[in-house]
């Protein structure tokens, strides 16, 4: 209990951690959002003609598409000219190899983070591909994992180095006319990450990427591409984390995932950005498509997700099981407080035969915030003797809060099983007060009862970022002590 | 709808014809629908069932004179739930008092028609005409129905006699049919009625029926609806109650019949100690399409609610199920359950199910369950290895898992009817013979 007998008033009126403004001057495009900017960013990064062309399709079809407003979560209408939609550090030209040649400001944010390059290297052998703002600054580990044959790289190094790999898969999961922000993303994608494990091979260390939204008014397209070639095994952290800031700041990623015959990708997130101040005032709005393929069969996808920031979430992270026996996964921890609204959960699609998906999903809102969980689970008519349990419990802090389950259920085939089930409750007098009487402080008993709501989904992920997902996790919330 | 313009012309001559109260709510309604339209499939509510089929037809508003092709040697025909008590014949949206019989009513109940009551007379159920346009079908309803009924429950009475209300959808023609239901139920009282909704074959009519109960302090009604119309008749209902504190609403929908079926079922927990209870079973082949929505609105503190609905489909059928909990700001101390199980019987037919939770308080005990699958492999073995055949064995257990729902139903007459319908309609013929319910 050593590490969570913190005190209950503090970490209500913490201010964000992260919240800084790293001074760098920034080579910028001017707000706006059409074809010239476009042609701007394929420029900058010296893109080939196809990849320009399939930007300025996406960008066609983004102009037909209409906002999307089924989700439960309620902003102003977001002015789309006003955003800058390229940012990249100075020293983009002469990519630092080493340490000394970062810019020591960039590495002093680092710092202030609490996840300094070296001690990251020890960590457990993690390589950490940073993207500060667009562009991909440093990367480690490469010749380690160049050796097993793997790629991990910066999209836009994938697109100069990698040209065939990337023209074959990107858009293949998340196609550009697939919705509203895919759309935007494709068109106007900054950078990314690229992950390609090649046949037979298990990812010697888990790869890992931070995201940090910098400048000011940059909307951040990240585009991730992971590959898992036949029978290979790769496991894929990301965190998100990024400094105070008074306006909204978009972020419309895409992550596309393909497993190929007998592969598995483990794909775990941490989201941390910027909540907005207790008035819901700032924050990010994190409007995020994420996909994954289990293309042959055998082929596993597993999604684990912690979401404790952003003034508004809208992710989907989701499974289509194409291949015999595929498996999908969705473990998820939302958290909501103040006025945050997140709208998150996760798409299960049966189409091969044998296939299988378990959803487990743990929200947690307190103050005033709404927390939603969405999802849903289609069996076609092929996948049989498919299988799917879904649980998504919620837990409310707080009679300001709101918890929301909105699960599609659609089945085509007889022998498919599908099983959901949900509840929605506050901590239970009798658990507080069976803690309370063994001598266990309030404060500890809730963060206790909360722990243990997520357990199921802190198992899932990797020990690292387990540590960092129960410090995340708002442990004392106002009212949670009803 | 193709000739939706014809219905609300003939709508605004209904509303010129009607009390001065009831016309401007007729024009109101009709004006909603004119500016609305139909639900197309990209509204939420209505995504997976398409009014396409509906939209083609040449509807006609049926009228009273529509309702006399109907005898009482035709009624004979269907096993009818009202056989004994007192029952309400209406044929087209038009109530056939010649058919019916109501000289058996319960003391303290009384059932008029909405047209022959003044304003003052319909005192607080004015309300229960307002507000509910919002949904396109129920504002067509309005500015269409014939006869709407009024069933009076006064206070304190207890009719322990079930009230009967039988729709027949006659003729080949297709006709729009509108009926309107009442249900008053006073403080304290209690009363059962049953809803029953038969076609004649071949019927191709559209019966777009509305309920409104309306339940007092400490009342306690049993609503049994029961839609067994013929398999090319279409058919979109829906029941609004409002529940008063320590009222107890129970409302059973079964629907085994009908091309096209929808019901809506919205319930608001209006006071505190305010109960419903809210079962369904819906039973599907041949090219059948039947899709039941509920709402219940826990609006205040200390109400409780209970659900349980479940679907067998067979053939190239589709059902749908979305069942929505709302528990509103303030709302403390709620419980709420609901479950929907479903029995996918073929490859060609598909389950929609959505079970949602919409929670604004934090003292709530909420959950929902749902479940799609085939007869358990286990249970057929065992009942395979004790000699029992195949077909035998399936259908046990399919009514084995239609009986959860039915046994709770309180009528023991309804159950029995409900139950024959059931063994009659699955195609369970080798059971048949086997079960005495």
């Amino acid at each position: 209990m050593a590490t969570n007998a913190q005190d209950i008033d503090a970490f209500v009126d913490r201010k964000y951690d992260a919240g800084f403004y790293t001074d760098i001057e920034q080579d910028t495009a001017p707000p706006g959002l059409n074809e010239d900017v476009i042609r701007l960013i394929s420029g900058k990064k010296k893109e080939p003609e196809w990849l320009l062309e399939w930007r300025l399709k996406a960008y066609a079809r983004f102009l037909e598409l209409r906002e999307p407003n089924w989700a439960h979560v309620e902003y102003p209408p977001i002015d789309f000219q006003a955003i800058s939609y390229y940012s990249a550090p100075k020293s983009d030209a002469d990519r630092p190899q080493s340490l000394d040649e970062v810019d020591p400001k960039l590495l002093e944010t680092y710092e202030k983070l609490g996840i300094p390059l070296e001690e990251q290297k020890m960590l457990a052998g993690v390589a950490v591909d940073m993207v500060f703002d667009s562009v991909s600054v440093h990367t480690t580990f490469r010749d380690k994992l160049a050796e097993a044959g793997v790629i991990f790289c910066s999209f836009s190094d994938a697109v100069i180095d990698h040209p065939e790999l990337v023209r074959k898969y990107l858009g293949t999961v998340v196609p550009t006319t697939d919705n509203y922000y895919a759309a935007l993303n494709s068109a106007v994608f900054s950078d990314g990450s690229f992950v390609y494990i090649p046949k037979n091979t298990r990812c010697p260390m888990e790869l890992s990427t931070y995201f940090r939204i910098n400048a000011m008014n940059t909307g951040q397209f990240e585009r991730t591409l992971v590959i898992a070639e036949e029978g290979s095994y790769v496991s894929y952290l990301e965190g998100c984390t990024a400094p105070m800031r008074d306006e909204n700041q978009l972020h419309a990623a895409v992550v596309e995932l393909v497993a190929l015959q007998d592969a598995e990708i483990k794909y775990s997130t941490v989201q941390n950005w910027y909540p907005g101040d207790e008035e819901g005032r700032g924050g990010i709005y994190n409007f995020v498509t994420k996909r994954g393929d289990c293309r042959g069969a055998r082929s596993k996808i597993s999604w684990t997700q912690v979401e404790t920031g952003s003034a508004i979430t809208w992710k989907y992270p989701s499974c289509v099981l194409k291949g015999e026996n595929s498996v999908g996964e969705f473990y998820s921890v939302a958290l909501t407080n103040n006025l945050q609204q997140a709208d998150t959960g996760t798409k299960m699609v049966h189409i091969g035969r044998g296939t299988r998906s378990t959803i487990i999903s743990k929200g947690i809102s307190a103050g005033r915030s709404q927390n939603a969980y969405r999802g849903l689970v289609r069996i076609a008519a092929g996948a049989e003797g498919a299988r799917n349990y879904t649980q998504c419990d919620s837990l409310l802090l707080g009679d300001r809060s709101a918890a929301h389950t909105f699960p599609y259920i659609e089945c085509k085939n007889p022998s498919a099983q599908i099983e959901h089930e949900a509840s929605t409750s506050k901590i239970s007098d009798d658990q507080l007060f069976y803690l309370r009487s063994r001598g266990i402080k309030q404060e500890d008993a809730v963060n206790l009862i909360v722990n243990g709501f997520c357990k199921e989904v802190f198992k899932e992920l990797p020990m690292e970022f387990a540590v960092e997902a129960q410090k995340l996790l708002g442990i004392s919330l106002e009212g949670a002590v009803g | 709808m193709e000739k939706l313009d014809e219905i609300l012309r003939t709508a605004v001559d209904l509303a010129a014809a009607a009390p001065a109260w009831l016309g401007d709510r007729r024009r109101a309604a009709a004006a909603v629908v004119e500016e609305g339209r139909l639900p197309t499939t990209s509204d939420e509510a209505w995504k997976y069932t398409s009014l396409k089929d509906i939209s083609d037809q040449p509807y006609r508003l049926a009228t009273a004179a529509d309702a006399l092709g109907f005898a009482e040697i035709d009624l004979t025909h269907f096993e009818h739930a009202g056989s004994d008590g007192p029952f309400a014949v209406i044929v087209n949206g038009h109530l056939r008092a010649d058919l019916s019989r109501l000289d058996n009513l319960p003391s303290g109940v009384t059932l008029r028609t909405l047209a022959s009551l003044s304003e003052a007379e319909l005192g607080p159920l004015v309300s229960t005409l307002d507000g509910v346009e919002s949904a396109a079908f129920s504002a067509l309803n309005l500015a269409t129905f014939g006869d709407g009924l009024l069933l009076d429950v006064a206070d304190g009475a207890s009719a322990t006699n079930p009230i009967a209300l039988i729709f027949v959808a006659d003729g080949q023609a297709p006709l729009l049919s509108a009926p309107r239901i009442v249900i008053n139920a006073g403080r304290n009282s209690s009363v059962r009625v049953i809803e029953q909704y038969l076609s004649v074959a071949g019927n191709c009519g559209l019966t777009n029926c509305v309920t409104n109960i309306e339940l007092a302090e400490g009342a306690c009604v049993y609503h049994h609806r029961l839609q067994d119309e013929a398999e090319t008749s279409a058919h979109i209902g829906r029941i609004d109650a409002k529940v008063s504190s320590n009222a107890n609403l129970h409302s059973d929908s079964v629907a085994f019949g009908g091309r096209l079926t929808r019901v809506d079922i919205e319930v608001a927990l209006a006071g505190r100690g305010a109960r419903c209870r809210l079962n369904g079973l819906f039973a599907t082949h041949g090219e059948q399409h039947i899709d039941h929505h509920t709402t219940v609105d826990h609006l205040v503190g200390d109400t409780h609610s209970e659900e349980l609905y479940r679907g067998i489909l067979d053939g190239h059928s589709r059902g749908v199920f979305n069942g929505k909990v709302i528990v509103h700001r303030d709302a403390q101390q709620i419980s709420a359950r609901q479950a929907s199980n479903n029995l996918l019987l073929s490859r060609q037919a598909e389950i929609d199910t959505k079970p949602e939770l919409e929670i604004y308080a934090d003292d709530v005990t909420c959950a929902h369950g749902a479940t799609v699958g085939n007869l358990d492999e286990g249970a057929l073995f065992y009942l395979r290895s004790r000699g029992i055949g195949n077909a035998e064995a399936r259908a046990l257990l399919t009514y084995a898992f239609a009986e959860q729902v039915i046994e709770s139903i309180p009528l023991d007459s309804v159950r029995r009817a409900i139950e024959q319908r059931f063994i009659g309609h699955t195609d369970m013929s080798t059971l048949a013979q086997g079960i005495q319910p």
